[in-house]
C-alpha cells in the first residue's frame, strides 16, 4: 500500500474514542489523523485535516453525526463508519442506505469487518456512490422534524452549532443575516426567506420584512396607531411589527399557523 | 355526599328517632290507661327532637373545631362544657316556649324532668361526630396508602428506566470495553457500580422512605460511572453535613434529580461541567440543593414526567410540609438549582417497610 490511510475518530466519550484508538493501533495501513469530541470540531478537523476515514458517533452534545454530514456537505464528506450506542431509528436508516455503522459496545471483529469494507470502498474511490447514499441517509433521517434545530455558523475559521431555541431574533444585514443569541450575535450567510422556510413557523415568526423573532422571547405587543406594533422582547429589545405581518404573526402566536 | 343527601339523611335519622320515643311513651300510656293519644305524642316527640336536628349542625361545627384527641383533652373539655349547657338552655327554651304552646299544651315544662337526658344528647351528638371523623380519616388514610404505594412503584420503575436507559447502558458497556484494554481494575469498578445499580433498582422489597447516606451512596455510585464516561467533563462536589445522614427521605429521590443535571446540564455541552450536592439541617429541615453549571433547564423539564412524579410524591409523603422548587442556578437563567426541604421528624403517611 502506498500509503497509510488517515482516520478521525468523533466522539463526546473520552473512553469510546479510547476504543476506536485501541483498536486502530493493530492496523498498520491506518493512522489516526485527529479525535474530536464535539460536531463543530469534527467539521473543521474534516475540512481541514481531509482525513480519508472517519468513525463518527452518531449522538453527541449539542451537534450528532447526522449534522456533521449536513454541515460538511454530503458530498464532501470521507468514507463515514457510524457509531452508536441506540437508536433504533439511525439503525432503519442505516440499512436503508447501506451504510456502515458499529453498535457500541463492539468487538474486534466486528470492528474489522467495518473497516475491511470501508479500505474497499476506499480503494474503488466510489465517492460518487457513498455522496448519494449519504444524502439518501439524511433525506431519511431529516423528514421526522422536518424544521432545522441546529445552524451552522462559521466564525473566523471555528465552526459551531446554534440550536433554533437559543436564537432571541434575526435580522437581516446585507447579504448576511445576524442571529441574535443572548448577548452574542452571530453572522449567516443565507436570505431570511430561506432561513424563515427552515425553521418551525410555530416558534419562528417574521416581524417586517428584515426581522425574525422567536416566539418564545416575546414579552409583550403595544399596539401602535397605524395597525402596526411594537414588540417588547424578554431581553427589552423593542422590534416593530409591520402592519402586513401583524394578522400573520398572531395567528403563528396564538398557535394557528 | 352532597349536601342536600347529609340534610335529608340527617331528617330521617332524627324523625326515626323521634317516632321511637313516640312509641316509648305511647306504650306506657297504653299500659296504664288501656290507650294513647298517638298522634299528639308523635307531634310531641318529634318536636322536641327537631330542636335537635336545628342544633345538631352547630354541635358538629364545635365537635370538629375542638375534637378530642391526645394533648388537646382539656382544651376540648373547656369548649363543649359550656356549650352542652348553653345547647340544653336553648332546647329547653325552645321547647317550651315554641313548641308546647303550639301543641296546646297548657301547663308549663319542667325542666329538671329534661335537662339530663338533653345533656347526655349533647355528648351523644358529639360521639357520633367523633365516629364519623375518625372513620373518614381512617378512609383517607387507607387511600392515601394505597395511592402512595402506585406512586413508589412509579418512581422504582422510573428509576429502573433511567438505568436501562438504552443509552445510559450500552454507552456504560462501551466504556467499560475500553477501560478493559488499559485499567482492568478500572473496567471491573464500572461493572460492579453498573451492577449495584441494577440490583438496587430491581430490588423489589425496597422501602418507601431511607437514610440520607443510603440514597448518597447509590448516587455516588451512579455518579462514579458517569464520570468515568465524561473523564473532564464532569467535575461533582458534595457537601454534606454529618446531621443529615440518618434523617430518612423517600427513596430513590435524589437520583433523577442528579440524572436531571447530567442530562441537560452537562451532557449537551461541551464545556466542563460541574454539579454540586448539598445537605445540611436547619429549623428541623432537611435541605437539599442540587446546583449544575449547565445551560439552564429546557422548558419541558419543569414538569416533565420523571419530575412531576417527584412532586406528587413528596405530596403524598409530606401533605405540603415539605418544599420543591426548581430555578434557575445563576441570574441569567444559565445552570439549574433544585432546592427540596423535607421535615426531619415527620410521621409520613407512608406504609411501613413491607
Amino acid at each position: 500500500m502506498s500509503h497509510r490511510l488517515r482516520a478521525l475518530i468523533v466522539d463526546d466519550e473520552p473512553l469510546a474514542r479510547e476504543r476506536v484508538r485501541t483498536l486502530l493501533r493493530k492496523e498498520p495501513d491506518i493512522e489516526v489523523a485527529g479525535e474530536c469530541g464535539d460536531g463543530g470540531r469534527a467539521v473543521t478537523a474534516i475540512e481541514k485535516e481531509r482525513p480519508d476515514l472517519v468513525f463518527l458517533d452518531v449522538q453527541m452534545p449539542q451537534a450528532g453525526g447526522f449534522d456533521v454530514v449536513e454541515a460538511v456537505g454530503a458530498g464532501r464528506m470521507p468514507a463515514v463508519i457510524f457509531v452508536t450506542a441506540y437508536d433504533k431509528y439511525a439503525l432503519r436508516a442505516f440499512d436503508v442506505n447501506a451504510l456502515d455503522y458499529l453498535l457500541k459496545p463492539f468487538d474486534r471483529q466486528r470492528f474489522r469487518e467495518a473497516l475491511d469494507r470501508a479500505r474497499a470502498h476506499i480503494r474503488r474511490a466510489q465517492a460518487g456512490d457513498l455522496h448519494s447514499r449519504l444524502l439518501a441517509l439524511l433525506g431519511d433521517v431529516r423528514p421526522q422534524n422536518q424544521w432545522r434545530e441546529r445552524l451552522v455558523v462559521r466564525e473566523g475559521g471555528r465552526i459551531f452549532f446554534l440550536r433554533a431555541d437559543e436564537i432571541d431574533w434575526v435580522e437581516a444585514a446585507g447579504n448576511y443575516l445576524r442571529l441574535h443569541a443572548g448577548k452574542r450575535s452571530h453572522l449567516l450567510r443565507a436570505t431570511m426567506a430561506s432561513l424563515e422556510a427552515q425553521l418551525d413557523p410555530a416558534r419562528f415568526a417574521r416581524v417586517h420584512r428584515s426581522a425574525l423573532v422567536n416566539l418564545d422571547r416575546v414579552r409583550e405587543l403595544q399596539p401602535g396607531p397605524h395597525g402596526d406594533a411594537t414588540l417588547l422582547l424578554r431581553d427589552g429589545t423593542r422590534l416593530t411589527l409591520s402592519r402586513t405581518c401583524r394578522a400573520r404573526f398572531e395567528k403563528q402566536a396564538a398557535g394557528k399557523h | 355526599m352532597p349536601l342536600w343527601k347529609r340534610w335529608l339523611l340527617g331528617l330521617g335519622f332524627w324523625t326515626a328517632l323521634g317516632l321511637f320515643f313516640a312509641t316509648q311513651t305511647g306504650i306506657s300510656y297504653t299500659y296504664q290507661q288501656g290507650s294513647a293519644p298517638w298522634g299528639f305524642l308523635i307531634r310531641l316527640a318529634l318536636g322536641e327532637w327537631y330542636i335537635w336536628a336545628l342544633l345538631s349542625p352547630a354541635v358538629f361545627w364545635l365537635a370538629r373545631r375542638f375534637p378530642f384527641e391526645r394533648g388537646r383533652r382539656m382544651r376540648a373539655l373547656a369548649a363543649h362544657l359550656p356549650a352542652a349547657v348553653v345547647c340544653v338552655v336553648i332546647k329547653l327554651a325552645i321547647e317550651g316556649q315554641v313548641v308546647w304552646p303550639l301543641l296546646g299544651l297548657t301547663n308549663r315544662l319542667n325542666p329538671a324532668n329534661k335537662m339530663h337526658i338533653a345533656f347526655l344528647t349533647y355528648w351523644a351528638i358529639v360521639g357520633v361526630s367523633h365516629g364519623i371523623q375518625y372513620y373518614q380519616r381512617y378512609r383517607e388514610r387507607e387511600l392515601r396508602a394505597s395511592q402512595l404505594e402506585t406512586r413508589l412503584a412509579a418512581a422504582r420503575l422510573e428509576a429502573l428506566r433511567a438505568q436501562l436507559q438504552p443509552h445510559f447502558l450500552f454507552n456504560t458497556l462501551h466504556a467499560i470495553s475500553a477501560l478493559m484494554n488499559r485499567d482492568v481494575e478500572a473496567a471491573e469498578r464500572m461493572l460492579a457500580r453498573l451492577s449495584d445499580l441494577l440490583r438496587l433498582t430491581l430490588d423489589s422489597a425496597g422501602e418507601p422512605m431511607v437514610p440520607l447516606k443510603r440514597e448518597l451512596e447509590f448516587l455516588e455510585g451512579y455518579l462514579e460511572i458517569e464520570q468515568t464516561r465524561f473523564a473532564d467533563r464532569l467535575t461533582v462536589h458534595m457537601k454534606i453535613e454529618p446531621d443529615t445522614l440518618d434523617v430518612r427521605v423517600p427513596s430513590l429521590l435524589l437520583q433523577p434529580l442528579v440524572e436531571n443535571a447530567v442530562r441537560h446540564g452537562i451532557a449537551p455541552r461541551t464545556e466542563a461541567g460541574r454539579i454540586e450536592i448539598r445537605a445540611r439541617c436547619a429549623d428541623g429541615m432537611l435541605r437539599i440543593e442540587i446546583e449544575d453549571n449547565g445551560r439552564g433547564l429546557p422548558r419541558e423539564i419543569r414538569d416533565g414526567l420523571g419530575l412531576s412524579n417527584t412532586r406528587a410524591r413528596l405530596e403524598q409523603m409530606y401533605g405540603g410540609a415539605h418544599r420543591f422548587e426548581l430555578g434557575a442556578a445563576n441570574g441569567d437563567g444559565s445552570g439549574a438549582l433544585v432546592r427540596l426541604s423535607l421535615p426531619v421528624n415527620y410521621k409520613t403517611h407512608a406504609p411501613e417497610a413491607r
